[in-house]
């Protein structure tokens, strides 16, 4: 059996005869993006020049400039954590490399010469551009020998992130929390 | 002909061709750049050249708001592998860049970039004269009292001429998109064909009117009749746009029909089949077909400004400086007046470079039969109307004479 339906487009808007022209909505999409473009292009320079604080454009220039907008409770750095002796509580058991989701840990383990049982990491490296900071190796951490510290790290005035050999920090840089860099 | 007519020759038509590279190759930085303004975007900003200092942090100087990527793009295009697929037809197939690539550079032979020039003239102010007064009687004696029109050929036939080679870009596109052997090629270049004949055709009826009033088919002619005469007094110049305003609508949407891109891009459009007509080739190959379609837009910008908007004429500018309507004169050198009209063609273009990149990121692309029905049943007849009234009050005006 044959079944008729009647569909009756109740969503569809009608088009006025000026519409249907195209002409009058051409001309205002045309004018809203020259105003765009005017606007933008007028803040960009007012910026560049310093008269205007903020950018009419949201996106930064990433290596060389920082998101105005990170919260200042960002955890972004990774600190080992040392004991009030001056040791490293690392134990080197690779939980953390483990657990990490972009695998962009390095450790190698070696063995202590104070005690049989406990291991100290002789390269400790994290390859901060692969990094995503998801803070899984905090959790994973048996000793609370890494911690996620308040301050965004993936920014270095300098320029330095942009040679991502540069992005790669050892065990001294993530204890102390200076940075050298190892490449030239 | 003299080693000056040589001489001459050269100088014009390195300088027209110059221009009309560098306005080419400017206008992907331009397209680039715009895009993201437009868009809320910062655009391409990475290419730097090593030997440029920071400024403050931020590379600018060092980027140059991206400008480097032009250079970027060459390097990258003339080192890519030239692939070349075997099932093409090898002739052909180098044929049609040839199409594509020529006709748009031999386009814009005809328009006139300045005022004519007397180079006799040129040098004859007190600075020149006290500075160099031997280049100054050289000039002269070289030059004596010719008038140059600044052009690489001032043809009677100007604007059939500017017709017939852009119609020559059409096998550019049909040949390449044949002899690629390729589905999608095949049916770009068939688009191709079929979009660019149809507007063809209002495009040059649209000019008909043009040539009615001005009585010359030479782009030169036309110029010039544009700067002398006014309106009202003096007080509008009788450019295209104020004779024709009807006419110069049709005329930019047809142009930009013929120029491939969006909202008219058919014959390549990217989610539909691939790069169209030259989908097959590639590296340098493929980027002297977007290089031509970029120089196409400055054609087409210099073709309308002198048309529609008096070319080089800058409003109330004649050769010995500026005569208001309302009485005021500024007497300026001969050179002074050339760099004017110079100055004055180049903003014209630029501004209709812009125009074009404007509405090529702010409309969709038409569907084939939308396209269709613009350029038969609503441009075609929309010409012919225009030509008809413009024959109809062009009549009445002889008789009233």
């Amino acid at each position: 059996m044959e079944v008729k339906v009647n569909v009756k487009s109740e969503n569809v808007e009608k088009l006025t005869f000026f519409e249907r022209t195209y002409i009058p909505e051409i001309l205002k999409a045309l004018g809203f993006m020259t105003k765009h473009f005017f606007v933008n292009w007028g803040g960009m320079i007012l910026h560049l020049i310093g008269l205007r604080k903020t950018k009419p454009i949201a996106t930064s220039y990433y290596p060389e400039e920082l998101r105005p907008d990170y919260s200042p409770r960002t955890r972004g750095k990774h600190v080992l954590v040392q004991n009030p002796d001056g040791s490293m509580r690392c134990v080197a058991c690779l939980m953390c490399a483990t657990i990490c989701p972009a695998e962009c840990m390095l450790i190698q383990a070696c063995e202590s010469e104070v005690s049989e049982e406990q291991r100290y990491p002789e390269t400790f490296s994290i390859d901060m551009s692969r990094c995503i900071m998801c803070g899984l190796c905090v959790e994973a951490c048996p000793k609370d020998a890494i911690r996620m510290s308040t301050s965004v790290h993936l920014w270095a005035p300098d320029g330095s992130m942009i040679d991502r050999r540069k992005m790669v920090y050892d065990r001294d840089d993530l204890l102390t929390w200076n940075p050298t860099i190892k490449y030239d | 002909m003299t080693t000056v007519d040589i001489i001459i020759t050269i100088v014009r038509t390195a300088a027209v061709f110059f221009l009309v590279f560098n306005l080419g190759g400017l206008m992907t930085f331009v397209e680039r750049k715009q895009s993201a303004l437009m868009q809320d975007r910062i655009g391409a900003n990475r290419a730097f050249l090593p030997f440029i200092p920071d400024w403050k942090g931020i590379r600018v100087l060092r980027t140059f708001f991206g400008v480097w990527h032009n250079i970027a793009d060459a390097i990258k295009m003339l080192t890519k592998e030239n692939f070349q697929p075997r099932a093409t037809d090898k002739f052909v197939y180098n044929l049609a860049l040839w199409f594509a690539v020529v006709p748009t550079l031999m386009t814009a032979a005809v328009i006139p970039i300045m005022q004519p020039v007397q180079f006799g003239k040129i040098l004859d102010i007190p600075l020149f004269q006290s500075l160099v007064p031997g280049l100054v009687e050289f000039m002269k004696s070289t030059f004596g009292d010719r008038v140059i029109t600044m052009q690489v050929a001032n043809l009677n036939v100007g604007l059939l001429y500017i017709f017939a080679i852009t119609g020559l870009g059409i096998f550019g596109a049909v040949l390449a998109g044949w002899s690629s052997n390729n589905k999608f090629a095949l049916l770009g270049g068939l688009r191709a064909a079929a979009q660019m004949i149809s507007y063809e055709i209002p495009m040059g009826i649209s000019l008909m009117g043009l040539i009615l009033i001005f009585g010359t088919l030479s782009v030169t002619d036309i110029v010039r009749i544009q700067g002398e005469t006014y309106f009202l007094q003096g007080y509008l110049p009788g450019w295209g746009i104020v004779v024709q305003p009807f006419a110069f609508f049709l005329f930019l949407t047809a142009a930009i029909a013929e120029n491939k891109r969006i909202p008219f891009d058919i014959p390549e459009g990217e989610s539909e089949i691939i790069a169209g007509y030259y989908t097959e080739y590639s590296a340098m190959k493929m980027g002297l077909f977007m290089l031509s379609e970029f120089v196409q837009i400055a054609i087409i910008a210099m073709i309308i400004a002198t048309l529609f908007f008096g070319g080089y004429n800058v409003p109330w500018l004649h050769g010995s400086g500026f005569v208001f309507p309302w009485g005021v004169e500024v007497p300026l050198p001969h050179i002074v007046v050339t760099l004017i009209t110079h100055l004055a063609f180049m903003l014209k273009v630029i501004f209709f470079c812009w125009f074009q990149i404007l509405i090529r990121w702010t409309l969709p692309r038409f569907r084939y039969d939308q396209l269709m029905k613009l350029g038969w049943k609503i441009l075609l007849p929309l010409s012919i109307v225009n030509l008809i009234i413009t024959s109809i009050v062009m009549m009445f005006l002889d008789l009233a004479k």
